[in-house]
């Protein structure tokens, strides 16, 4: 999923672009959410049952899964509660670039499948706990209840022509909405220019692990890269979209992109090198190049030119619909009693004051309360800027200190 | 190095005591010139500015421009510890100091002091412009305190409005409703006078809960001045004796159409 060690990579050579943020600072802000990501996070989260249990899925009387119901109905109303107005948007058609991955993850889920049954042979909660949750799959049903429930909340839906991550990034960058909630590092690839992580209320009491904003200027500016060999960076760290270099971890796919500037730069002085394996459909075969008709010649198209050419135009022009208007409406009450209680098999009482806290949402933001940077700019604190500069470099010297530590520690235990 | 005596060390605990409801932690910007906190609250829907300008301290030296980290609670709970009639001294490295060291002195027996531990503080800071306001109010600082106060039995949303007639809180709940009229006049008393300076009339939204949180500075000044734009934040000023300030801004409420 998303950009391997992307988000590592940024936080030690680009550290001044995340920042962890406070639940409440993000009240009046419009955030494009990746819904997929969500609903996947709730069939995984929601779960009844104790410790040393087997944890079940939350079922409606007919056996049908409503865990992702029970998630999104909840969290949606706390962040309406807290003043954010979420927008979710959808998958549209996944990219022909993407069927190497998605079989991939296919392969995972029948590996799952063949362990859980193994476990539940053997009785094991653990093992079935944790194969079961690597099953959970956000399929068209889900998707669609999600669709129906937030449509019934007065909720923004967004479909995306392919790319939820895309059409996020590109509504922020329209202006529409503020920032894009996903754990998938794809957005910033996509320019989003903030990316909002681990947005959830389950974190907020233990301190460690808080709401994280990126910038993505700052990102490709600690970086010290453009926005294209950023894209090509991403590439080299391995994307949904094609296969990458074997051997090049993120510290080398770095120095060399800000070495040699590009991907096609690059590959001459990597395909010799014994430790590096190029994919074959990296370098693509001249020879076929000839025998096309027209029909063909899409596909043949695709089949010379080498996929992280591909790959790198569905970053820079992903198909994505800006032109959409997003409205919080009223709730309606009735029907979303009707699909909660009658239908998912939701407890009467819970829905109803959970409805009445939706309403009570909704008239609060009809009168919103503005953020005070909507009328003051930021401005740089020169002294308090200087300091924060030479504490992330304390940091990082002290981080690379202790790895060296490490590097001889282990040496001489070897030893 | 910086080094600056607060004769009246009071006055250093009231301003903390006001904001540390709205700041958890905050930068003391010390200067030539002056030492100055911004910052907003949590929900950056408020904002306290405070300007303590050099005059008002005695030996005030600062060689370098630094930036003071602090925690408001951290920092009240040392205060807790000061005498009604102490003085505060206060110390500082210039190259990132650790600590901060206050000497709280009275009489001429007891001298105590006090380390704080800094912090980094990333805080957002937010230029603001100095521009004029339409209505200008200025009125007795409790008197606003009791009116905020009391009008929250009914609504969170206060409509402040200023007119020829005078300034008007009105608050609409479940309830009822209910309005409040301070109207200006020149009374001898410089305690209870209302002056009003406006343009054109203004009528603003703001939640009731932070203009509460603004009248913890009652104790600083016996008078309080509002001063509005429309569909700007409202500026709530305690003057602080003749030789600084502590202005909140709050953002108001927008009707959507």
């Amino acid at each position: 999923m998303g950009i391997k060690g992307l988000a590592k990579l940024l936080s030690d050579e680009a550290p001044d672009c995340i920042r962890e943020v406070e639940f409440k600072s993000l009240h009046g802000r419009k955030i494009a959410i990746d819904a997929s990501m969500a609903i996947y996070q709730f069939l995984i989260a929601v779960r009844s049952g104790g410790p040393n249990q087997q944890a079940m899925m939350l079922t409606n009387a007919d056996g049908e899964t409503t865990s992702h119901i029970q998630g999104m109905f909840n969290r949606t109303i706390r962040f309406l509660n807290e003043g954010l107005k979420p927008v979710f948007v959808f998958d549209g058609k996944a990219p022909n670039m993407k069927s190497g991955e998605l079989e991939k993850r296919r392969e995972k889920r029948r590996k799952a499948e063949e362990e859980l049954k193994k476990a539940k042979e053997e009785e094991n909660t653990d093992e079935i706990d944790k194969h079961s949750k690597r099953l959970a799959r956000a399929g068209r049903k889900e998707n669609e209840d999600c669709k129906r429930l937030l449509r019934l909340m007065g909720v923004p839906v967004i479909l995306a022509p392919m790319e939820a991550e895309a059409e996020a990034a590109a509504l922020c960058k329209a202006g529409k909405v503020w920032a894009t909630g996903t754990e998938d590092m794809d957005a910033l690839t996509f320019a989003t220019p903030i990316l909002i992580r681990k947005l959830t209320f389950a974190n907020q009491s233990s301190k460690g692990a808080q709401i994280q904003s990126m910038n993505y200027k700052k990102a490709i500016e600690g970086l010290g890269l453009t926005h294209d060999q950023f894209v090509d960076l991403c590439i080299l760290l391995g994307c949904d979209y094609c296969d990458n270099i074997k051997g090049i971890g993120p510290k080398t796919a770095l120095k060399l992109i800000r070495e040699h500037g590009s991907i096609e730069k690059i590959l001459p002085v990597v395909k010799d090198v014994p430790k590096y394996t190029v994919p074959a459909n990296w370098i693509p075969d001249e020879k076929d190049k000839d025998e096309t008709t027209d029909e063909e010649a899409e596909a043949a198209k695709e089949a010379t030119t080498p996929a992280y050419v591909l790959a790198r135009d569905l970053f820079h022009n992903h198909e994505v619909d800006t032109d959409v208007e997003l409205k919080w409406k009223e709730p309606q009450a009735e029907e979303l009693t009707k699909f909660l209680v009658d239908e998912a098999g939701f407890n009467p009482e819970r829905v109803k004051l959970q409805i009445e806290k939706l309403k009570k949402a909704h008239a609060a933001n009809r009168k919103p309360q503005a953020r005070m940077d909507s009328f003051f700019k930021v401005v740089s604190n020169p002294a308090a800027d200087a300091k924060r500069k030479k504490r992330l470099e304390n940091e990082r010297a002290k981080k690379k200190q202790k790895a060296a530590e490490d590097r001889k520690k282990k040496g001489k235990s070897k030893r | 190095m910086f080094e600056a005596q607060m004769q009246d060390g009071k006055i250093f605990k009231a301003i903390i005591e006001a904001i540390k409801d709205l700041v958890q932690d905050c930068n003391l910007d010390c200067s030539e010139e002056e030492v100055a906190i911004q910052s907003m609250d949590s929900a950056h829907v408020s904002l306290v500015a405070v300007r303590l300008s050099a005059g008002g301290f005695s030996n005030y030296r600062c060689d370098r421009p630094n930036s003071l980290g602090i925690n408001t609670a951290n920092m009240s709970k040392i205060l807790k510890m000061l005498g009604k009639d102490d003085s505060i001294t206060f110390k500082a490295e210039d190259e990132s100091p650790d600590n901060l060291t206050m000497l709280f002195e009275g009489g001429k027996t007891t001298i105590a002091d006090f380390d704080l531990k800094l912090m980094d503080i990333e805080a957002e800071q937010l230029g603001i412009p100095d521009t004029p306001y339409q209505c200008t109010v200025q009125m007795n600082a409790d008197e606003f305190q009791r009116i905020v106060r009391d009008l929250q039995v009914l609504g969170d949303t206060c409509t402040i409005s200023c007119g020829k007639e005078g300034i008007r809180f009105s608050v609409t709940g479940n309830i009822g409703n209910g309005n409040i009229l301070i109207r200006s006049n020149d009374e001898q008393n410089e305690k209870d006078r209302v002056t009003i300076t406006m343009d054109e009339p203004v009528e603003l939204n703001f939640a009731l809960r932070y203009l509460n949180f603004f009248t913890k500075a009652t104790p600083l000044s016996s008078s309080v001045i509002i001063s509005m734009s429309p569909d700007v934040p409202v500026v709530v000023e305690y003057p602080i004796e003749d030789f600084g300030h502590i202005k909140f801004y709050l953002a108001p409420k927008i009707e959507e159409d």
